[in-house]
């Protein structure tokens, strides 16, 4: 099993705008240092954010707004999340949009087989312009593989540049020291054109 | 456990045509126990007939025209797999143009009886849902007050051409048993309510397309 180590783990937590309130949306990453040294994660997430995650962010409704960043390094099972708290940043498409327990879906391919080295991304906050029907419109789907590309390859911030991966949750050992962290890099990211669910972020019934 | 008289369940079926040209299958399932009249052998195409003509032709215009109105099936034992008996009245088509939400977001009837537990109470899911009606994560106040008063509808009792009457109930399929002779365990409707905000058919949805 292949075995990894700097690796970081990511979380953009932002919020959906409901009738019934403000939904908590996660999205988690994981990266894994491949050249020069660590960086201060401050400057990592702000990297991150401008040169990966804001290109989805504009692609997401402006009901979604983006509120925190969190990264801790996964060797160490001790460290606590730096978090580093945003403006508030909204998505870049205006409303409407479709309920929040519709998502676009974005698979995450790695070179191993086996469950645990698929991952996908669900984003939540769909503009109605985005899509026609069932699927993803042209144009967006055209958006959505400009924004795998950001997910699929690596980025570099000031004094290293990391590798986009998948890590196995089941397999690796992350509760206590020393962490076993196993893990595949990502090889491509696919868009779904067909909209996906995401039932856990299904608004709370009112009738 | 409340054993109901002899119950025909009528599957309502239509087509919707997926983005990607596939074809999803949508049903909706009724239930009415036979009341009151001269009983067995019932005439079960004046029973669909009836049917839709004072309830689902109400409801249907709520739908997106991409749902096509195909078949009105009957089971007179409704613990029995399909074909049932497929009558000789046709559902409606949808009646709301315009974008529609994807296949697997649906507008939940809540119906209820006097009896607790989760056997006495269920949910249809209604669908393809028209953008028209739609904000956000919920229906719009006036569609779902506009749909509210049709829905009602399917809680009346109605009488067919071979004079038996018949009344919805919600038929519990785990506690009744297959026949001859069926039990037919479950509560007559004493309510459906249309829920504001929308609901998943994840079954219906689409194929996964890339």
């Amino acid at each position: 099993m292949p075995t990894i180590t700097n690796c970081v783990e990511i979380v953009m937590k932002g919020t959906l705008n409901e009738t019934a309130g403000l939904k908590n949306c996660w999205n988690v990453f994981h990266y894994r240092l491949v050249a020069g040294t660590m960086d201060a994660f401050g400057q990592l997430l702000g990297d991150f954010e401008s040169k990966v995650y804001s290109f989805a962010l504009a692609q997401l409704s402006a009901d979604f707004v983006l509120n925190q960043m969190l990264a801790r390094l996964l060797d160490d099972a001790t460290q606590q999340y730096v978090t580093v708290t945003t403006a508030g940043n909204p998505g870049g498409i205006a409303l409407p949009r479709l309920p929040g327990d519709l998502a676009i879906v974005t698979p995450m391919q790695a070179a191993q087989r086996g469950k645990q080295y698929r991952g996908r991304k669900h984003w939540r906050g769909v503009p109605s312009a985005s899509v026609l029907k069932d699927e993803l419109t042209a144009g967006a789907e055209t958006a959505w593989l400009a924004v795998a590309v950001k997910l699929q390859g690596q980025f570099t911030s000031v004094t290293g540049t990391y590798q986009p991966c998948v890590v196995a949750k089941t397999l690796s050992q992350l509760k206590s020291n020393p962490t076993t962290i196993i893990a595949s890099d990502v090889t491509s990211v696919l868009v779904n054109k067909t909209i996906g669910t995401f039932r856990r972020s299904k608004e709370k019934t009112q009738r | 456990m409340p054993v109901l008289a002899p119950v025909v369940s009528l599957a309502v079926r239509g087509l919707v045509t997926a983005s990607g040209g596939q074809i999803r299958t949508v049903v909706n399932v009724f239930s009415y126990q036979n009341t009151a009249g001269p009983g067995p052998p019932f005439d079960l195409n004046s029973f669909a007939t009836t049917f839709h003509l004072t309830a689902w032709t109400l409801v249907a215009p709520f739908l997106h025209t991409d749902y096509l109105g195909d078949a009105y099936i009957a089971y007179t034992d409704p613990l029995l797999n399909p074909p049932g008996t497929l009558t000789t009245q046709a559902p409606p088509n949808g009646g709301t143009a315009g974008g529609r939400e994807p296949i697997s977001s649906c507008v939940n009837f809540w119906c209820q009886t006097g009896l607790r537990g989760r056997s006495f109470r269920s949910v249809k899911r209604f669908g393809p849902v028209p953008t028209s009606i739609v904000s956000g994560d919920e229906l719009t106040a006036a569609a779902q007050a506009a749909m509210q008063v049709q829905v009602n509808k399917l809680l009346l009792s109605f009488t067919t051409a071979d004079g038996n009457t018949w009344s919805p109930v919600l038929l519990s399929r785990q506690l009744s048993t297959e026949g001859p002779p069926a039990v037919f365990v479950g509560a007559p409707l004493t309510a459906i309510t249309v829920n504001r905000t929308l609901g998943l058919a994840r079954h219906r949805r689409e194929r996964t397309k890339r």
